[in-house]
């Protein structure tokens, strides 16, 4: 096993400046895009390797271990009943993949994060009425799969860049990311799309190299695919396969056969490429994701500079006062994991408020 | 004949369960008996649980409240385990508790089955003995360690710190365990440096030395070498103590690759020009193994990432026909 050609995709596009590409291409852009990425990987001198594919054993492993990184099965149901959770599954969503954009993050961080914002949702009933905590999942759920998936993560005062209406301290992100941790009882190696879409690409290949063009959009669909409510009850090896179908097919006929095994359900798949499809259709052309930061290609070295919005002046207000004037009251919110997000007075944390980043690190 | 000791089934353990503060404080549930290690990120108690006498291991870390968050190597070890533990040759984890400390800080508590001893000081305490480990041991340690590594590969994860401090042992069945997964990643993770990681230089494969960003499963079938190397003379085969030095050491035995032995490894980052040493014979380093033996030992050292034996072949090797008799497959 390797790294899936996807991902040395994604890594050679984050030693670039165009790090967002992976999620914004152009149609009439995909042959150029492929030469710049072939002389990217050719400047930086590394030997050209063929990555081989997940073996069949890999993906049995997978297959068997992915029903416990889904969410509940009534989540799909409650979201397309519309109202709160999907409210705030599309605000979360839409923080989440500026910030994504910002830093360059690969598509499986992308992935990960929504995997767990769903997961969380379908087992945790936000208090409703208080858009910060909103937001402090989005924070949450970012980091926590930044810190799975990524080399370099942001300290997550830094985090908190676009245009987010409040801004958390460092203590209250943490006590949120145990929450979320705890209530998804520590399995956050989720198998997603991406764990088998190597695979399902070779096999509708006849076991030959997908193309640049394919994998990378594979990358791009699959993230389309999490971010909108169409395929939250198939499974993530249904979805890749399906992927893969949709991404061959703009290549040559598919037989969808190829694609499936006895692991994986021929009609579920015909059903997932039908709501991709019909998707797409409705989408094309993609809505382009522009970084909110100064500079889509900023450096991680300087990425400590960014600055961090201002809160709300009434929320900065009323939570430093409120900090401040009952430290009885601030060390029981210490001590209590979720206390932060369970305060009944108006819509706002003692914790939230804003504070001079530390200078080291 | 060399066969490994199956244990009576045990119970099967209960599924992890997360608890978070409520209820009784971690500390309360079990008596700490002695601090034994430390992990990658936290100390370790052998600890007994009170409410059924069991000795555990428990793997204490704090939580500062910094910019950090839960840290990484906590939540890569946690997940891992979850995914990882119900391989009878991986540490397996019993639970997990969060609580809070007098100073109000959160406290992280993994628990872990217990396990005596581990590889290191297993043969550390053969060399202080002036002693080999036998030949039948050798071996089926090294089949155990064998079988942890192609489960974990089998399941998409790269361990990327196999050493001898890793691996845990009972002493009474030669039971071996791989623990310690707080720096694994997950294969289709494409990883650019350790970042601010302080390893062990000893087991670090080649290509890891030379700066390539994309390996993959082979660093650890290197490290998996080494360890080999080690139960049979008492002694670690590269002990480098710096990168370079390290470099130096496996060129200076193995000798200096080239184009013809690794093809691309003069294009990897931190190729430069080495001084051109010969190979040394495997049986003058590692004086002690049979013919089957040399033949797996080179396999598992070859340059070549892409021509070092995956674990699950290693397996079917020849060296081990005599413990695969007694394997129940």
């Amino acid at each position: 096993m390797a790294p899936s050609s996807y991902e040395m995709a994604a890594s050679t596009l984050l030693c670039g400046e165009d790090s967002s590409s992976i999620l914004d291409l152009e149609a009439g852009g995909q042959e150029e895009e492929e030469e710049v990425l072939l002389a990217r990987s050719r400047t930086r001198g590394e030997p050209s390797v063929v990555f081989p594919v997940p073996s069949e054993e890999c993906v049995a492993g997978f297959v068997e271990a992915e029903a416990a990184h889904m969410p509940r099965e009534d989540y799909a149901e409650r979201l397309r009943g519309g109202g709160t959770d999907l409210r705030v599954r599309t605000d979360a969503i839409d923080w989440i993949w500026k910030v994504h954009a910002y830093y360059g993050f690969g598509p499986l961080t992308a992935c990960l994060a929504v995997n767990y914002l769903d997961r969380f949702l379908s087992l945790y009933q936000l208090p409703e009425g208080k858009s910060w905590t909103t937001q402090l999942l989005s924070v949450a759920c970012l980091s926590l799969a930044a810190k799975m998936e990524e080399t370099y993560v942001p300290p997550s005062l830094d985090l908190q860049v676009g245009d987010a209406r409040y801004v958390f301290e460092a203590k209250t992100v943490q006590r949120m990311e145990l929450l979320v941790l705890s209530t998804l009882r520590w399995r956050m190696r989720a198998v997603t799309p991406f764990s088998y879409i190597d695979y399902f690409l070779h096999r509708l290949k006849d076991g030959g190299a997908p193309s640049r063009r394919a994998v990378l959009r594979s990358a791009e669909l699959i993230l389309r695919v999490a971010r909108g409510t169409c395929c939250l009850g198939f499974r993530p090896s249904e979805v890749a396969a399906a992927v893969a179908a949709a991404v061959a097919g703009e290549e040559h006929a598919v037989d969808i056969d190829k694609a499936c095994t006895h692991r994986v359900h021929e009609e579920r798949v015909s059903r997932c490429l039908e709501a991709i499809q019909a998707t797409v259709a409705l989408l094309a052309p993609a809505q382009p994701l522009k970084a909110e930061g100064p500079s889509s290609g900023r450096s991680r070295a300087s990425s400590s500079s960014a600055t961090v919005p201002r809160s709300p002046t009434g929320v900065l207000d009323a939570g430093c006062l409120s900090y401040r004037s009952d430290d009885a009251a601030a060390a029981a919110a210490a001590s209590h994991a979720s206390s932060a997000w369970r305060d009944e007075d108006g819509d706002c944390s003692p914790a939230v408020c804003s504070k001079r980043r530390k200078t080291s690190r | 004949m060399a066969t490994i000791q199956h244990q009576a089934k045990p119970a099967v353990a209960a599924a992890p369960s997360t608890t978070t503060g409520g209820g009784q404080r971690a500390m309360d549930l079990y008596e700490k008996l002695e601090k034994v290690g430390e992990g990658t990120y936290g100390k370790v108690y052998r600890a007994r649980e009170k409410a059924t006498g069991r000795i555990v291991a428990l793997k204490k870390t704090r939580l500062p409240e910094d910019d950090e968050g839960v840290p990484p190597t906590a939540m890569r070890e946690v997940s891992l385990l979850r995914m990882l533990s119900q391989d009878p040759h991986v540490v397996r984890l019993l639970d997990l508790k969060q609580g809070v400390n007098k100073e109000g800080q959160t406290i992280l508590y993994l628990v872990f089955e217990y396990m005596d001893t581990d590889l290191k000081k297993f043969i550390r305490g053969h060399r202080s003995n002036n002693e080999k480990i036998p030949a039948a041991t050798v071996k089926i340690l090294m089949y155990q360690l064998c079988k942890g590594v192609a489960f974990v590969h089998g399941r998409g994860v790269l361990h990327r710190d196999l050493k001898p401090h890793n691996l845990l042992m009972d002493r009474k069945t030669m039971a071996l365990k791989i623990a310690d997964l707080g720096l694994s990643r997950a294969i289709t993770v494409p990883v650019k440096k350790y970042t601010h990681e302080i390893l062990t230089l000893w087991y670090r494969a080649p290509e890891i030395l030379l700066g390539a960003t994309h390996y993959s499963t082979p660093v650890d079938i290197w490290s998996v070498g080494c360890i080999f190397a080690e139960l049979v003379t008492n002694q670690p085969l590269f002990p480098g103590d710096s990168e370079l030095q390290q470099l130096l050491h496996i060129f200076k035995l193995l000798g200096t690759p080239n184009e013809q032995v690794w093809p691309g490894v003069g294009k990897l980052p931190n190729w430069h020009e080495y001084p051109q040493w010969k190979p040394t014979k495997l049986s003058a380093l590692v004086p002690g193994l049979d013919a089957d033996g040399y033949d797996l030992l080179e396999k598992l050292l070859e340059y070549e990432p892409a021509k070092r034996i995956p674990a699950k072949k290693a397996l079917e090797h020849p060296y081990f026909k005599d413990v695969r008799k007694g394997d129940a497959h």
